[in-house]
């Protein structure tokens, strides 16, 4: 074997990263390199030269030249593009005016009680999800009032139909001989508002305190009055709601 | 000193300082590349490159670093122009005396220095010629332009792997070649 061979044969072996070092001008530690080595020193030091003076000065009469040809081009874009741009801002700032004074309109148009569409959007809404009862079924699903306590007194569901005689049944025992009776003022009361009891969360759960109770007393959906509202408690409408026919079907 | 970015954006703007600032660091390298390349006119293509970048300065975003990898991607873009029109017209390319010649008229200040240039140069040109067309083009935009694996990969249109494998055959062929005079020499 010729010591060309043998050269070969080494260099053949170089790892990627010697050779990336021989590219990058760093020195290796493998033999034979050396050469390969200046070869790379000398290509940079020799070729990467400043060009002569003339020439230089030429090219850059020649680049700044074109710089200044370019810019008048690119400014009228920047002047489309910034006039764009402030169009935008005022056609947003107009919108949002607009959409204030509309706000701003509001209470004077809308009542203080907002709540009542969400209410009824929220009970229309049970209606719908919910499957159609008998009047056998009990007529309160634990796992549609999750806050509710077990021991709390339950309001009557609306969609029991004989919910207003079982009412009546109730009214008519309290009145004979029931401790709340008794004591006087405050279960008579709540029997008398027909709102749901005061333990329970009506304000914060849209959907449990502020469902209109047929049974004491309360208004349909559709007639639900503005003092009824979620917010300031279900029972406030008193007894003289509607009637049991205006209960909605299950 | 002004950063890169400070450059660019006055470059953007047309200010002759950033424009010349941008000529004096990156001519060097453009104008050895295309030498070194064979270039038939190097010092007017380095002038057409720089006109280019200067026009194209608006579309383009990145750092330092591909900011050099893209001039020298139009650099090789006019190079290759260059070859087309000169395949055209059969005109023949620099001599690699003349890339030595070009490459010692630069100032240096020294005399012995110059000589030892010339030779380098010379020496490097003639190893450069041993090399195929693709090889020469990775092994100079890796080390006159400074450009990574990546960067090179993207301006000649190949994978990074198979510029990694030119470059490998490219040392071996040079490695071979200096052996050779080596042992004849």
């Amino acid at each position: 074997m010729s010591p060309l061979d043998d050269y070969q044969d080494e260099m053949s072996r170089l790892t990627s990263e010697q050779i990336e070092s021989i590219l990058d001008g760093r020195p290796v530690e493998a033999p034979g390199t050396e050469r390969l080595e200046m070869f790379v020193h000398d290509l940079r030091r020799n070729i990467v030269v400043d060009p002569e003076p003339e020439t230089a000065a030429r090219h850059v009469a020649a680049i700044t030249a074109a710089a200044r040809t370019v810019v008048p081009r690119l400014r009228p874009r920047r002047l489309t593009t910034k006039l764009a741009f402030a169009a935008a801002l005022l056609l947003g700032a107009g919108v949002a005016t607009a959409a204030t004074v509309r706000l701003g309109d509001a209470p004077g148009i809308v009542p203080d009680d907002l709540p009542i569409p969400v209410r009824t959007e929220v009970e229309a809404d049970d209606q719908v999800s919910e499957p159609p009862r008998t009047t056998d079924e009990p007529t309160e699903d634990v796992t549609e009032r999750p806050s509710e306590r077990d021991d709390e007194p339950r309001a009557p569901s609306a969609r029991s139909t004989d919910g207003c005689a079982k009412a009546a049944a109730a009214a008519g025992a309290a009145s004979a001989g029931d401790p709340c009776a008794k004591g006087g003022g405050k279960g008579e009361d709540r029997r008398d508002d027909g709102g749901p009891p005061e333990e329970l969360p009506g304000p914060s759960r849209p959907g449990s305190g502020s469902r209109p109770n047929p049974e004491s007393g309360g208004s349909p959906p559709g007639d639900v009055p503005i003092g009824s509202s979620g917010a300031s408690g279900g029972g406030r409408s008193g007894g003289s709601g509607g009637a049991p026919g205006d209960v909605p079907a299950p | 000193m002004a950063t890169f970015e400070e450059v660019l954006r006055a470059g953007r703007d047309g200010r002759e300082w950033a424009v010349e600032s941008i000529y004096r660091d990156l001519a060097p390298a453009v104008l050895g590349y295309l030498r070194a390349q064979r270039a038939a006119e190097p010092e007017d293509l380095t002038s057409e490159v720089f006109v280019g970048v200067v026009r194209g300065l608006a579309s383009f975003s990145g750092d330092a670093k591909s900011f050099r990898s893209w001039v020298f991607s139009i650099a090789h873009r006019r190079l290759i122009d260059e070859r087309r029109r000169l395949a055209r017209s059969r005109e023949e390319p620099a001599d690699p005396v003349e890339l030595a010649g070009g490459v010692a008229g630069a100032p240096r200040g020294d005399v012995e220095d110059e000589g030892l240039a010339r030779l380098g140069a010379r020496w490097a040109a003639e190893l450069l010629d041993t090399l195929t067309e693709e090889q020469r083009t990775v092994v100079l935009l890796r080390v006159v332009a400074d450009l990574s694996v990546r960067q090179v990969a993207d301006i000649t249109g190949r994978s990074p792997g198979a510029v990694k494998t030119m470059q490998r055959r490219a040392l071996l062929q040079l490695a071979r070649r200096i052996e050779r005079e080596g042992v004849s020499g």
